[in-house]
């Protein structure tokens, strides 16, 4: 529960500055700079300190450079980041305490700016209740707040193995049917 | 006495024979199933066909291109940078008297490591003077990576230009342990890893990490 009230904490800085036009740029513009500095700047709320964390700013650096932020998205954006801020400020969150006194409807607010802001250019955001997926107006994937560390050894199959063992257990049965049936245990 | 017939021969005729089937079966499924997987991952190489199975892959971008330099530096928006399951570049391991080479992806989901090396999308580039987190298959692209020593080098060539690693840390550790990379780095750090040990089928917790830093290569000017 915790980690989900920090990646949707994490989503109202992040996820906002991913509504953008579709076009080409590699290099970050002042507007796309603009939004990093504000990604990267600590928040105080209530008695502690919070920053999105590293892995986050970079997919969004990353997606910057595969578009481009005119001023006016850049001013919308960073006008949901301070909606955002301010909301989850507003809470009571004293150092004892954490993201995840958030209310239901607190985090269901910070998810649906996430949500318009990103539908905005067409883009989508989906939250399964466990991860956050973001793809951009054509259905690539921007965001993700997926392990950084991923499974790369080779996983058994376990779906051939239960077919294979049902299969056997099946063809045992029908095989004891058949036999009783055709007195084969009898001496 | 006439049960105790019938009991042994089911067990006799049915029960032993179908054991040993299914335990015969799973041994060969267990043994052969990564070697299987090489050759057909072999065999796409080869064929051309990387794509067929992996619908999440859909875009490459990259030109293996000669006149590409080690030196300089590389206005960004001269580059064009990958989306998600996107192949920009190859890596070069250069271990075991071999070459080995595989293709490297903007995104490391399993459909990307089905076909090469994938990036952490929240990682950086090379170039970017920070660290690169590239993952790959233990059974295949990245089970080189048992053979390397610290000093070998690795390249990675791109698009914009061409990288040359030399290793200076290999380690296996848990894959909640942090200490193995640094995704806010200042320093430009190539991290390679892959699941650990490598010869057990399964889920594994440990992961061997194969830290290299850049000897050379243009670096990016991300504001031009």
């Amino acid at each position: 529960m915790k980690k989900i009230c920090a990646v949707i904490l994490a989503l109202v800085l992040l996820i906002v500055p991913l509504t953008i036009s579709v076009s080409a740029a590699g290099d970050l513009n002042a507007n796309e700079q603009k939004i990093i500095s504000e990604l990267k700047k600590e928040v105080k709320i209530g008695e502690k300190t919070f920053a999105v964390p590293a892995q986050y700013v970079n997919q969004a650096e990353n997606y910057f450079k595969t578009i481009d932020v005119t001023e006016a998205q850049a001013k919308e954006i960073l006008g949901y980041i301070a909606q955002g801020e301010k909301l989850v400020v507003a809470q009571k969150i004293t150092a004892t305490t954490d993201l995840k006194v958030l209310k239901d409807d607190v985090k269901s607010e910070i998810l649906s700016l996430g949500q318009k802001a990103v539908a905005v250019t067409g883009g989508v955001l989906t939250y399964d209740g466990k991860n956050v997926t973001i793809t951009d107006a054509n259905g690539k994937v921007v965001f993700k707040n997926a392990p950084i560390i991923k499974q790369t050894g080779e996983q058994v199959d376990f779906t051939a193995i239960a077919i294979i063992t049902l299969a056997a257990v099946t063809l045992l049965g029908a095989s004891v049917v058949i036999a009783k049936k055709n007195a084969l245990f009898v001496k | 006495m006439k049960n105790n017939f019938a009991t042994k021969k089911l067990i006799g005729y049915l029960v032993l024979p179908l054991a040993f089937f299914i335990i015969t079966l799973l041994f060969l499924y267990c043994t052969f199933k990564p070697f299987v997987e090489i050759a057909a991952n072999t065999w796409s190489a080869i064929s051309g066909d990387r794509w067929s199975d992996d619908t999440e892959i859909y875009n490459d971008i990259f030109t293996d291109s000669t006149l590409l330099g080690y030196e300089g530096t590389v206005k960004a928006s001269d580059i064009t940078f990958p989306t998600f399951g996107t192949v920009y570049g190859k890596i070069e391991i250069f271990t075991n008297n071999t070459v080995y080479s595989m293709p490297l992806i903007f995104g490391d989901n399993n459909a990307c490591l089905k076909v090469g090396a994938g990036h952490y999308i929240g990682s950086h580039f090379p170039g970017e003077n920070s660290t690169i987190l590239v993952s790959g298959h233990n059974t295949n692209f990245f089970n080189c990576l048992k053979y390397t020593k610290v000093g070998e080098t690795i390249e990675i060539t791109t698009n914009y230009g061409k990288y040359k690693y030399e290793i200076t840390d290999i380690s296996p550790k848990h894959k909640n342990d942090k200490t193995a990379y640094n995704l806010a780095a200042e320093k430009e750090t190539l991290v390679l890893y892959t699941c650990y040990p490598f010869d057990v089928v399964g889920y594994k917790v440990n992961r061997y990490y194969v830290t290299a830093t850049l000897i050379t290569g243009p670096m990016i000017d991300p504001y031009n």
